[in-house]
């Protein structure tokens, strides 16, 4: 007796699907919820403080005289601002500096926000050759394996995950009205599409979008706790 | 006994009818037909005769006003004007109103004419006396023109030429006595400026004044030759309340002109240009006297007055002074000033004044706003006009490095013209170029009270404790009317080396480096970004206003799909077990109303119909023991269910048989009960 279809619905194999799709988006979502919401600073401070970073980096010329800029620009993320282009400064310094080590994690911050950009790459790779000691620094084979991961900034994979959930639950919709018997070829077409396509695009992305979460959140514990350090080995010029 | 009946031509003809003679006798004719249209109609022929000879007299009658004589009558509005004026020329056609060409005015004097309307004037009347109808006619029509006479003297309105029906008549037409300028010494207006070639910002005044001579002596001490209860009228374009000349600044009019207003209205004043009252304001005491107290009167004006000397004579001078300020170069005209109106001109032996009417104007003035002279102008002329001109210079930092961008603000102020100030050109001053760049095409100006403040972008382009040049800026000074020039003091400014970063020369092959940063030994990040978003905070997820609404929509979308076949079902049911609830109740309460065998089977079927989920309205009594059967009713009930339906067929059919339907009906009420506690327990079972 099919006097309550959701039930037959559930039976099917799409119920597992469902119900994962709703714990790793819910999951995302609690995660991300302190994120979003920083204690609000004065906003003329900031500005302040992003000005004389940027002018101390521009009349920098010694390691130290970046290491201040770098101070400068963390001070700033002490503050609860996080946005890209400040992550990029700071890695930027920091490798003029010679901290590779901070710099290629103020990179990876960066490119949460940005995306893999060319300035991004520059300066992952310089930061990388600084670590490594090397001319010419490879990226890391994951970052083509999992391009979607890095190319995009975590706003468009979490926009993008959303998508998948909407056309996963169109599926759903679909599904339902077929059982009720309209239009029944093309619905099943239509649900099968939305529900494999809507599902997948929803799992890749959120799960590309809470790993960024978890690493972020990871980062933000932690950073206060990173020490900036000046190193003169390769950046001096010789007399 | 008279009774009197008068019409306007419009109200005898409805909207439509024609004008000419015959539209009327047919329009009469019309309305007789109607009102004798629920009469039966005089068929005898000497009513036919006495009808038409009635026509024919109405007829002539309607039609003799076209034989009347036609005479024109010309009047004009003023016996008296001053050149300038124009009057109102009323030319009245009596006697015909339709055929008319427009008056021929050739004949006139030389004179601007106007036509400003024409209207009929016809009208009829009929007196009915005792019986005996009298009526009157008059046709005319009035045309008015607005006429200007061109020359001073006796200016004759004539002759005035109409056609009436292919006849012509002339008037002669009247005189009107144009009054010119005439040479008299009583009134002097005139108007004057305190400079007729000014600067750009440079204010100057324009000055109205109204020389009017003074009464003998010994009535000159305490009595003004103007009398206060005739205002002479001043006219002059430039004492009109309107928004500002376009490059001229002029002065508040309307503040002014309300300061000079005579509260009191008793004292000598001026009338100017169309400023008229709106309300009782000229106070109650004018509601005597006065045939109309809420029309608008002139505005009292009371102007300043001195006593002054023309040419030996003794005048009472009445001035207004206005200050202007021209913002472009150009030529602006104040006037001319006309002074129309009654001054007294003497005083009389009994101590009455004696006026006289003057007509007089005062002759425009022009001042001319020309540029500072070309004569000794300096190059750095920054455009300025004015006095104690005034220029500081300041960078925005004391200490940089060479190439650095720096803001040099310039400070110009003073009591000088700011609208024609233009942006100084420091990059044309050699000195100032020598040690620093200085970018001319983007500089940034601000208006100050008191001047304007630019910015510059310059940069050093040497290393050192440098010296900012003075800046040299010249403006034109209208108080000795001459160019000055005047320097900000120099700026000092330390600009430290910058760092170079150079790669080895391929050239000679060498690793010398002469900079900071070897490009060969490792990878250098992008250059860093001055966005001022960098400073604020971004989230790494989109916004929470678009992500819940749309996380929601989905589940909740195919939740209620799923819910709705469920809902449907349950609505359905509890209908059934509502109706099957009820069903005993209403049946019983239908078999107790009623002994009627009808009836009586009518609620016997419904309560099987609702109780088994049928069609029962043509249930047999063979069909309801069958149902009763399938849902589990013992046979006898079911036996007797169909019996009891046969017997009140029976009954029903053949009101002949001896069937007690009271009986039926009981044995009914009592069955019934049991059939339904049959069909409950059934269901419970299944």
């Amino acid at each position: 007796m099919r006097l309550f279809p959701i039930r037959a619905c559930e039976r099917t194999g799409a119920e597992a699907g469902m119900r994962h799709v709703a714990l790793v988006v819910a999951g995302v979502f609690l995660l991300a919820k302190p994120c979003s919401f920083a204690a609000p600073t004065d906003e003329s401070a900031r500005a302040f403080l992003w000005e004389q970073a940027g002018a101390q980096a521009a009349a920098a010329t010694t390691p130290e005289g970046y290491l201040q800029a770098a101070a400068t620009y963390n001070r700033l993320v002490a503050d609860g601002v996080r946005n890209g282009p400040l992550f990029q400064n700071l890695g930027s310094v920091l490798v003029m500096a010679g901290d590779g080590a901070n710099a290629a994690a103020a990179f990876a911050r960066a490119e949460r926000y940005l995306g893999a950009t060319p300035e991004t790459r520059q300066g992952l790779a310089a930061a990388i050759a600084l670590q490594t000691g090397r001319a010419q620094a490879d990226l890391p084979w994951s970052r083509t394996a999992f391009f979607w991961h890095y190319a995009f900034p975590c706003s468009v994979r979490a926009a993008t995950a959303l998508a998948g959930w909407t056309l996963f639950w169109l599926g759903v919709f679909c599904q339902l009205l077929r059982r009720r018997g309209a239009g029944r070829a093309f619905l099943r077409s239509l649900a099968e599409t939305c529900l494999l396509t809507g599902g997948l695009i929803t799992v890749v992305f959120a799960a590309s979008t809470l790993m960024t979460l978890t690493h972020e959140r990871h980062d933000e514990a932690t950073w206060g706790a990173r020490v900036f350090a000046a190193s003169a080995s390769d950046t001096e010029a010789a007399p | 006994m008279r009774d009197t009946f008068t019409h306007t031509q419009n109200l005898i003809h409805p909207v439509g009818c024609q004008l000419v003679p015959e539209g009327r006798i047919k329009n009469v004719f019309c309305a007789e037909q109607s009102r004798e249209r629920g009469r039966p109609r005089p068929h005898s022929e000497w009513q036919v005769a006495n009808r038409f000879f009635s026509a024919v007299l109405l007829l002539f009658f309607l039609a003799f006003p076209a034989f009347a004589d036609v005479s024109l009558k010309v009047s004009p509005s003023r016996q008296n004007i001053y050149l300038g004026e124009s009057f109102n020329l009323t030319i009245e056609v009596e006697g015909a109103d339709r055929g008319l060409d427009a008056p021929d005015l050739s004949g006139l004097p030389p004179a601007e004419i106007q036509f400003l309307g024409q209207h009929s004037n016809s009208r009829s009347s009929i007196s009915i006396i005792n019986g005996r109808m009298t009526r009157e006619t008059y046709e005319g029509r009035v045309f008015a023109y607005q006429i200007k006479p061109g020359a001073e003297g006796v200016y004759r309105a004539g002759p005035v030429r109409v056609t009436v029906a292919g006849k012509s008549y002339t008037e002669p037409g009247p005189s009107v006595q144009v009054k010119g300028i005439e040479r008299q010494d009583r009134v002097i207006a005139s108007l004057s400026a305190s400079s007729t070639s000014v600067l750009v910002e440079e204010p100057f005044t324009v000055t109205l004044s109204v020389a009017v001579a003074e009464l003998p002596d010994p009535y000159a001490e305490s009595n003004e030759p103007l009398h206060p209860n005739l205002l002479p009228q001043l006219t002059a374009d430039f004492l009109e309340i309107r928004q500002d000349s376009p490059g001229l600044k002029s002065p508040d009019l309307n503040q002014i002109l309300n300061n000079l207003i005579d509260q009191s209205g008793r004292q000598p004043g001026f009338a100017i240009n169309d400023y008229k009252t709106r309300d009782m304001s000229s106070g109650f005491g004018r509601l005597f006297g006065d045939d109309d107290p809420f029309r608008p009167r002139p505005i009292r004006f009371r102007l300043p007055a001195s006593r002054v000397t023309i040419d030996g004579k003794k005048y009472r001078a009445y001035t207004l002074a206005l200050e202007y300020t021209p913002t472009k170069e150009g030529e602006f005209t104040f006037g001319p000033l006309s002074f129309k109106g009654t001054v007294i001109s003497d005083v009389t032996a009994d101590r009455q004044a004696v006026t006289r009417d003057i007509y007089t104007i005062g002759p425009a003035v022009t001042v001319r706003v020309v540029p500072p002279p070309d004569e000794g102008r300096p190059e750095t002329f920054i455009g300025s006009v004015g006095k104690e001109m005034q220029a500081t210079a300041a960078f925005d930092t004391t200490v940089c490095k060479v190439g650095d961008p720096l803001t040099l603000t310039l400070e110009i102020t003073g009591a000088i013209s700011v609208s024609n100030l233009r942006t100084p050109l420091l990059s044309l001053q050699p000195e100032l170029t020598r040690d620093f760049r200085i970018y001319d095409d983007n500089v940034s100006a601000d208006t100050l009270p008191n001047g304007k403040r630019f910015k510059y972008r310059v940069r050093p382009t040497r290393e050192g404790t440098l010296e900012f040049p003075p800046i040299r800026l010249a403006y034109y000074d209208t108080a000795v009317r001459a160019y000055r020039t005047v320097a900000t003091a120099p700026v000092p400014i330390q600009a430290r080396a910058t760092t170079q970063i150079a790669t080895a020369d391929p050239a000679d092959g060498t690793d010398a480096l002469t900079g900071v940063l070897d490009s060969r030994t490792r990878p250098l990040p992008a250059g860093i970004t001055l966005d001022a978003r960098g400073a604020h905070p971004v989230s790494l997820l989109p916004r929470h206003r678009l992500v819940l609404p749309l996380l929601a929509a989905g589940p909740l979308l195919a939740l209620l799909t799923a819910l709705a076949a469920p809902f449907a079902a349950l609505a359905a049911h509890l209908r059934a077990r509502r109706r099957h609830a009820g069903a005993l109740r209403r049946a019983l309460a239908a078999l107790r109303r009623t002994d009627n065998p009808a009836r009586a089977a009518q609620a016997v079927r419904s309560y099987l119909a609702e109780r088994c989920d049928v069609a029962g309205g043509a249930l047999t009594p063979s069909d309801a023991a069958e149902l009763l059967n399938r849902r589990g009713v013992p046979d006898a009930s079911a036996h007797a269910c169909r019996t009891l339906l046969a017997r009140l067929d029976e009954a029903l059919y053949r009101p002949d048989a001896d069937t007690p339907a009271t009986a039926i009906v009981s044995d009914l009420a009592t069955l019934l009960p049991a059939i339904d506690a049959a069909l409950s327990e059934k269901a419970k079972s299944s």
